[in-house]
């Protein structure tokens, strides 16, 4: 499998304070990658850095170039959309299709004129007037007319009705998403871009908390809803998170096998969405 | 790879969108106005002496020994008759200067102009000169205060909106984004003033025709009267373009660092630091170094001769300005490098 993104040592200083601390990650093609944190977990800094948008230190490799000396020519093979408002709002839309065909010698205009037809964008229509909604589909009609084997998206659906992102995520899978691609996430909202994702890698405080594929959520991670007498039975165990749910309490155990735990009560896989709190709270314990 | 691919054309474009109303719209506006006014001048000179005295005075003084017999019947049948330089109104022969009122019912009229002398006195005749040269640095000073803001928002305001992140997205690398910025408002535009400004003056020059083909001038005075009104826009406008481009290009190039840098009103630091070195210059050192050189950098409204002298005077220093300039715009691509929203 190719190395679509390789990186060791990487680190990231604002103002003294870190906002990576030795970073060491490795990502092959085919992968849809959730970047998860909280606020100020380093994942706009990790994206930038990846992109050659902010200074870094430490070894990086993107599709085999080091971003921070070769990102113009990095930019051909990657495509990067930041959040809903960054598109100039005094350009009209087909003018911006005749900027990125002028400027991205692999954008097909045919393609991006095709998505934008099954969106209510029209090509005479000022960016500034366009919903939020609108602006995001125009921004991936573009991306995905763009034949980039890295797509890098830094929380791309915020600010957008479910409607739109439910639609945003089919479309990245069904226009773009292939064995040869990667798509790099982050996002708040886990939940609707759990079905789509192969990996997750959690963020803290500039750290790599847990970074792995969707297939280990199902292998090493169990669920145990503890009820009654049985919480308190649990609570004794080595559990890696609890949170409290109706008549009881919810566990998540790491590398425990299922029939071990069954006893106590029904066992399921975790949702990403409460191993990531699990893992926000210190994890095992 | 596709085949409208050409990075070069898509920014220039794209900054002659954005700033399409201060690059097109305003000296197109500006050319009209002027055209309008010399070609009304020339048109209704007899029914409105004031826009007569303009053209009419200047046109007339292109040729001095030329004597332009102006017949002017007012509304009460009486008759003045006038040489160019000295109007009479229609009725201050009757009732006095001082009483004297605007009477656009009078019929002005002109004789043909007698050449005393041959043409060869026509190069002494710089009146209409001075006004094609002014009508010039109408169109350089709005030029100057259009690339003033546009230097200075150009790498700046899309870090404020944060299309930088947009724009940074694509291919290109932050020298060509640079150096395009600095090719558009450095070249492009003061070609598209010169040529408005030269279209301009032709029409103006085309207007003095007529009025002197109007007074039955002879055929030969009207072309020469023409030619030589031609041949001093080309020189005054078309041949200071390059001399400007290169005197200029430090001060551009320094803008650019401003706006790459601000992290809030890039003016401050265009002006700002330049004035403050000048004044630190002048207070610790007592010298003026600086100052003059800065000023030299500034294209006046001075005449082609004197501009060419002054480069021919200072053309080792004005290189080194042009190395200063490119030195600061790869400054301005290195601080643009990583400087995304503010």
């Amino acid at each position: 499998m190719n190395t679509v993104i390789e990186v060791s040592n990487l680190r990231k200083q604002y103002q003294g304070n870190y906002a990576i601390k030795s970073l060491d990650w490795r990502l092959d093609a085919g992968s849809i990658v959730g970047l998860i944190g909280p606020n100020g977990a380093g994942k706009t800094t990790l994206l930038r850095a990846l992109l050659g948008l902010t200074h870094s230190e430490g070894r990086l490799e993107v599709l085999g170039k080091d971003p921070r000396a070769e990102r113009h020519g990095l930019m051909q093979d990657v495509a990067f959309i930041a959040d809903t408002a960054v598109l100039p709002r005094w350009l009209r839309v087909d003018q911006l299709i005749a900027y990125v065909e002028g400027v991205q010698p692999k954008f097909n205009r045919a393609k991006a004129e095709r998505f934008l037809k099954q969106t209510s964008v029209g090509a005479k229509a000022k960016i500034g007037t366009l919903s939020k909604g609108m602006m995001v589909q125009l921004h991936l009609a573009l991306t995905l007319a763009v034949d980039a084997r890295l797509l890098i998206l830094d929380e791309p659906t915020l600010g957008l009705d479910i409607l739109y992102r439910k639609q945003f995520f089919d479309q990245l899978l069904n226009d773009y998403f292939d064995a040869e691609r990667t798509i790099v996430i982050s996002t708040h909202q886990v939940e609707e871009v759990q079905h789509i994702l192969t990996h997750f890698v959690f963020l803290k405080d500039g750290e790599m908390l847990m970074n792995a594929p969707m297939a280990a959520l199902e292998d090493r991670f169990v669920e145990v809803h503890a009820l009654g007498e049985n919480a308190a039975l649990v609570s004794r165990l080595r559990y890696f998170g609890a949170r409290h749910i109706l008549g009881g309490q919810a566990f998540i155990f790491d590398s425990v096998p299922r029939q071990e735990l069954e006893q106590y009560g029904a066992c399921h896989t975790p949702a990403i969405a409460d191993l990531f709190v699990a893992a926000m709270d210190g994890g095992v314990r | 790879m596709n085949p409208n691919y050409n990075p070069a054309k898509a920014l220039l474009r794209r900054d002659f969108i954005e700033y399409r109303g201060s690059f097109l719209v305003t000296p197109i506006v500006i050319a009209a106005f002027l055209a309008v006014v010399s070609w009304g001048g020339a048109v209704f000179a007899s029914q409105f002496s004031d826009w007569e005295e303009g053209i009419g005075w200047f046109v007339a003084n292109q040729i001095p020994d030329a004597k332009v017999d102006i017949e002017i019947r007012s509304s009460e049948g009486a008759e003045v008759s006038s040489q160019v330089g000295e109007w009479v109104y229609p009725s201050a022969s009757s009732a006095g200067a001082d009483q004297s009122e605007w009477d656009f019912a009078a019929d002005w009229t002109f004789s043909a102009p007698r050449l005393s002398s041959g043409f060869d006195d026509l190069k002494d005749g710089k009146e209409f000169n001075q006004v094609l040269n002014a009508l010039n640095v109408v169109f350089l000073l709005v030029m100057w205060t259009i690339s003033v803001n546009y230097l200075a928002g150009s790498l700046y305001n899309d870090r404020r909106d944060r299309s930088v992140l947009f724009w940074r997205s694509m291919p290109i690398s932050d020298r060509r984004e640079v150096f395009s910025k600095y090719l558009t408002v450095g070249l492009a535009v003061p070609l598209v003033y010169a040529v408005i400004s030269i279209v301009t003056q032709l029409v103006i020059v085309a207007a003095g025709a007529f009025f002197l083909a109007r007074t039955a001038a002879p055929l030969e005075q009207v072309s020469t009267f023409s030619w030589f009104s031609i041949a001093e826009i080309f020189r005054n406008t078309a041949l200071k373009l390059p001399v400007m481009i290169v005197i200029v290009c430090p001060l551009y190039a320094w803008s650019l660092v401003a706006s790459a840098w601000a992290k809030n009103s890039p003016v401050l630091w265009m002006f700002g630091l330049p004035a403050g070195a000048i004044f630190a210059e002048r207070w610790l050192l007592g010298s003026s170094w600086l100052a003059e050189r800065v000023a030299r950098c500034l294209p006046g409204g001075e005449s082609y001769d004197s501009m060419m002298d002054m480069f021919q005077a200072t053309w080792p220093e004005q290189i080194a300005g042009v190395v200063v300039g490119v030195g600061l715009l790869l400054l301005a691509a290195k601080i643009r490098r990583y400087r995304l929203e503010l």
